[in-house]
Order: C-alpha cells, then sequence, then structure tokens
C-alpha cells in the first residue's frame, strides 16, 4: 500500500476554527466536499510531519448504522495508525487534518451535525484531551481498538467486536483516568461480557454501575496494580450481584 | 497521580508530614536523571523509608512499590516496580508525552493482612487496621516533569504571533488579542485580515505592519506580565509555564542582546522598548518606506 506524511492543523487554522466554529459548523453542513476550506482557513491549513502512514481508505457509514462497517473501519485506523508516537496520537491537530482532510465525507456522514456542539465535542478537544479523543468522531475508533485489543489470541478483536456492537457496554470506562492502564479496560469488558453470555440478557444500567465500582475500588487500592486476572474476577462477581439484585 | 491530602480509612506513610498518618516517617522517591531531546531517564532509582515497620512489611514479601508515571494530556499511565536498591533505571520517552508528567510513587498490599504500630499517630496507636490485597499503604507525590514538541523557529514573528480572521467582528470594529495559550493570537476582522496579508506580505510595508500591530499588543502584554511578577514566588518558568510564546521572547532577547533574559532584567526594560528590540526596531525603517512612497508620489505629481 502507498505510504503518506501525515500532518497536523497548524496553529491559525486551529484557532481560526475555534473563534468562528457556528461558521465553520455551517460550511461543514452545508458543503459535501472540503474545497471551501482551502479558501476560508488562512494557508498553511495543514502542516507535514515526518511521520508516515498507509494511505487507507475508510468506507461511509451514514448515522454509523452499519456495525460491521463501524468495526471495519476501526481495525483499519488502528492498524495504520498504531505506531504512530503517543504525543502525535493525541493532539487535537492530528485529528483535525484527518476530519477536515484526509477523511472529510466520511467523518462527516458517520455523525449528524446538529450544530456548533457536534463539531466542538466530536471534532475538536473542547472538552479536554481525554473526552475529545474517546467521544471524536474517528478517534474514539481507534480508541476502541487500543483499549480492548488482545495481541495474544487467535481472535484479538473479539472484545472490540463486542463494545462496538453495543457502546454501552465500553462507554462509561473511557473517561475515567483508569481506562489509560489497559490491561483494567480488558479485564473489565471481559468479565462483562462473560457475565451476559451466562445471563443471556443485559442491563446497560449495569455498565455505569462497573465503572462507579471500579472508580470506589480505586479510592483505596492502587489500581494499576491490579492484575488483569484479578480486575476479571472482581467485575465478574460484581456482575452476578446486579443480576441477583 | 497524586493523593495530595487525601485521606484513607486506615493509617497511610505520607512522605508529605502534613499528610500523613504516621508519626515523623518519610517515604522518599530517589533517582538522578538525565534529559535529552528524546528520553527523561531515572538512572538509580529507588525508594527509601525511615520507617521500620514498612520495611518490615516490604522485607516479608506483603507489600510492593511502584512508581507511577502520568501524563494527561497523552492520556499516558503506567508503573514500574522499585526497589530500596540502586541500579534500576526507567526511560521516558519523549514520544509518548506532551506537557506536564507527574512521577509518584506508592507501596500497596500485595495479599490481606492486618496493621497495628506504634509508629501510627497517636489517634491510630493500639487499633488494628485489616488491609486487602492492593490497598495504598505509602504514597510520596513525586515530581512534576515537562516534555514539548514545540516547532523551534528562528523568526520571533511567526513564533509569537497567530493573526486570524473573527468573522464576527465588523469592518470597523476594533482587532484584540488572546495571549493565554502557545502563542499570542491576534483576531482581526475579516476585511482587515485581508488588507494585512498585502501589507506583511510587501517587503517595503512589513515594519510598517510590526509597528502598527505587533509593537503595541506585546508591549501591552509585557505590561500585565510585569505586573503578575510583583510576586515573590512567580519567575520567568512560571512565565513560560502559562505563555508558552514566551521562551521565544527569551530566546529572542539572548539574540539580541547575547545574554539570558532575567526576572530582573525583565523588569527593568521597558515593555515598549522590549517590544521593539524583540521586532527589530521597526519605527525607524518604517518612516523611511513612508517618506519613500511619499517622495515617489509628489514626483508623480510634479511629472503630471
Amino acid at each position: 500500500m502507498n505510504k503518506i506524511n501525515i500532518k497536523l492543523m497548524s496553529d491559525s487554522a486551529l484557532a481560526y476554527l475555534k473563534k468562528n466554529i457556528e461558521i465553520v459548523t455551517d460550511k461543514i453542513k452545508s458543503n459535501e466536499t472540503n474545497d471551501w476550506v482551502y479558501k476560508d482557513f488562512k494557508q498553511p491549513i495543514f502542516v507535514e510531519k515526518n511521520y508516515m502512514i498507509d494511505d487507507i481508505e475508510l468506507s461511509e457509514n451514514p448515522d454509523l448504522v452499519d456495525k460491521e462497517i463501524d468495526f471495519k473501519n476501526s481495525i483499519i485506523l488502528y492498524e495504520a495508525l498504531k505506531d504512530l508516537p503517543n504525543y502525535i496520537l493525541t493532539d487535537e491537530k492530528f485529528w483535525l487534518w484527518l476530519y477536515f482532510e484526509k477523511f472529510y465525507k466520511v467523518t462527516k456522514s458517520m455523525m449528524k451535525i446538529k450544530g456548533a456542539s457536534t463539531i466542538k465535542d466530536h471534532w475538536t478537544f473542547e472538552q479536554g484531551v481525554r473526552r475529545g479523543l474517546m467521544f471524536g468522531v474517528l478517534s474514539r475508533c481507534f480508541y476502541r481498538v487500543a483499549l480492548t485489543v488482545e495481541e495474544y489470541k487467535p481472535d484479538k478483536y473479539e472484545l472490540t467486536r463486542w463494545i462496538i456492537q453495543s457502546p454501552e457496554r465500553y462507554r462509561n470506562l473511557t473517561w475515567r483516568s483508569f481506562s489509560s492502564e489497559k490491561h483494567l479496560v480488558r479485564g473489565i469488558i471481559r468479565a462483562e461480557k462473560k457475565a451476559v453470555d451466562e445471563y443471556g440478557y443485559e442491563n446497560n444500567d449495569f455498565y455505569a454501575e462497573i465503572a462507579k465500582y471500579i472508580s470506589q475500588i480505586g479510592s483505596v487500592r492502587l489500581l494499576d496494580v491490579i492484575e488483569e486476572n484479578d480486575i476479571e474476577n472482581m467485575v465478574y462477581n460484581k456482575m452476578t450481584e446486579l443480576y441477583n439484585k | 497521580m497524586q493523593v495530595k491530602n487525601k485521606l484513607y480509612p486506615y493509617p497511610v506513610l505520607n512522605d508529605n508530614l502534613i499528610n500523613s498518618t504516621f508519626f515523623n516517617k518519610c517515604f522518599q522517591l530517589c533517582f538522578d536523571s538525565e534529559k535529552t531531546k528524546e528520553e527523561l531517564k531515572l538512572n538509580n532509582i529507588h525508594f527509601e523509608t525511615n520507617s521500620k515497620y514498612i520495611m518490615d512489611l516490604y522485607d516479608a514479601g506483603l507489600i510492593g512499590v511502584v512508581c507511577i508515571v502520568e501524563c494527561s494530556y497523552t492520556v499516558f499511565r503506567k508503573c514500574y516496580p522499585l526497589t530500596n536498591s540502586l541500579g534500576r533505571a526507567i526511560v521516558l520517552e519523549s514520544d509518548d508525552f506532551n506537557g506536564k508528567v507527574e512521577i509518584s510513587m506508592f507501596a500497596y498490599a500485595k495479599k490481606d493482612f492486618s496493621i497495628s504500630s506504634d509508629e501510627f499517630l497517636d489517634d491510630y496507636k493500639g487499633i488494628t487496621f485489616q488491609i486487602d490485597k492492593y490497598d495504598v499503604l505509602a504514597v510520596n507525590d513525586g515530581v512534576t516533569v515537562k516534555f514539548d514538541h514545540l516547532d523551534t523557529d528562528d523568526n520571533v514573528v511567526r513564533s509569537i504571533f497567530n493573526i486570524v480572521v473573527d468573522e464576527n467582528l465588523k469592518p470597523s470594529d476594533a482587532y484584540y488579542a488572546f495571549y493565554e495559550g502557545k502563542k499570542i493570537i491576534i483576531y482581526l476582522p475579516r476585511e482587515q485580515y485581508e488588507n494585512y496579508s498585502i501589507v506583511f506580505n510587501s517587503t517595503n510595508f512589513k515594519e510598517v505592519f510590526f509597528n502598527m500591530l505587533l509593537v503595541p499588543v506585546l508591549a501591552e502584554i509585557f505590561s500585565t506580565i510585569k505586573r503578575s511578577l510583583s510576586d515573590e514566588d512567580y519567575d520567568l518558568d512560571d512565565v513560560c509555564g502559562d505563555y508558552t510564546w514566551f521562551y521565544s521572547v527569551k530566546n529572542g532577547y539572548k539574540k539580541t542582546f547575547s545574554t539570558e533574559l532575567t526576572k530582573e532584567s525583565f523588569l527593568d526594560i521597558p515593555s515598549v522598548t522590549l517590544a521593539q528590540e524583540l521586532l527589530g526596531k521597526p519605527f525607524g525603517p518604517s518612516l523611511v518606506n513612508i517618506i519613500e512612497v511619499i517622495r515617489e508620489n509628489k514626483e508623480e505629481n510634479a511629472n503630471e
């Protein structure tokens, strides 16, 4: 596959975007292509960097209706970007390049733009870095895989597929700082899946309770050192308790 | 991950004595560091404590000690096991971080057991506490370090300023500046921005633009910062922490005056003078350029 250099949105373009978010939102809503970006923003809009990635394509998935396309896009994105340095992957300006240039049409299609709040909350990092990454239109696709992939297993995306089927299974974990520890996320998700498979039905309220339970444990215990099997057992026991209430 | 003054439901040794429920005991994170552009090495990283009770628990294998490194800007969080011996190094690669990084230390229970000790504060002496596996038993909030990936730009103007359109401004509205970020952003109405682009890109009138826009903005911001520096505890490192663009001011000062900018020299030099010096003293050249245009126009009128 061809390789391309990554880019970051320039500081001046970012400043223009944030200051004129309402006008930019209207332009995104009313333009199928991104030609308007090159007229309205001051040059240089994007700054090329020395890091290279595969020149991937993503499939359009209007309003994310098709879970299988969502899953495939997430894997393609993850595999293409996973070797980039962390400071690039968590940079708002990197994702804005993907949204405004590389994947403009796909990004537009994936989430209905109701107003400036959609752009603020799901294109920019207005709510902070963690929320920006975990709620960003494409960045959340990347992190869903990054936090659940089990590289050592034959079906390494089993947990990824499970959370994409129903994002509630994972969403409550992602805005808590302990979700930076991948082993904790994997252990928690695996336990949730085990319980749901065993009982044959799920209740989305349980996932919020599990996230709270982990935060409560973390008030006295050092979550980072809890082994993956231990956290899985603790969460499975808690899920059982919730099912049997 | 800093604990600060958080309280636990049982005694915890906090290296900050004010927040500790052990009497007069330390729990120190020790290392010597070596920094390059690519990495920060924490050499000989280990813990030290004068708490016999904590050391006995450690030697008996009941507790472990870890260093936690966390960077909220890159959602990085990782723990590294520590011992009380020298020889271990932790390498933090700059690719993983951006901005503030917290390096802290914890001792935690490796199994369930109970604790009771004369080292506790009086309120806790004589009481036995049940500890569960993974419970925290000692903390040190450690240190904060900084990583950045700033693209260095030798041009002072480009490294300090961004000129941006505010589409909500009317053509006759005044410009304004925002300086609490990586760069000083000056917002112009669209029409003024188009005119600025022409002036800025003209070799004859660039200095005019510097005089009209950049010198007054920079001078005003310097005056504001000087007021903050009246606080004894606030120094130029703090200014750089609050306003990343100030690194470029320091670099520009060093190039211009062949000496480092200090708090004293920054407070001494008038703000408008410093602004002009950093921008190449544009007043004189801009007057010369304007006079040349006036002369050319006079000659053209005389010839007609």
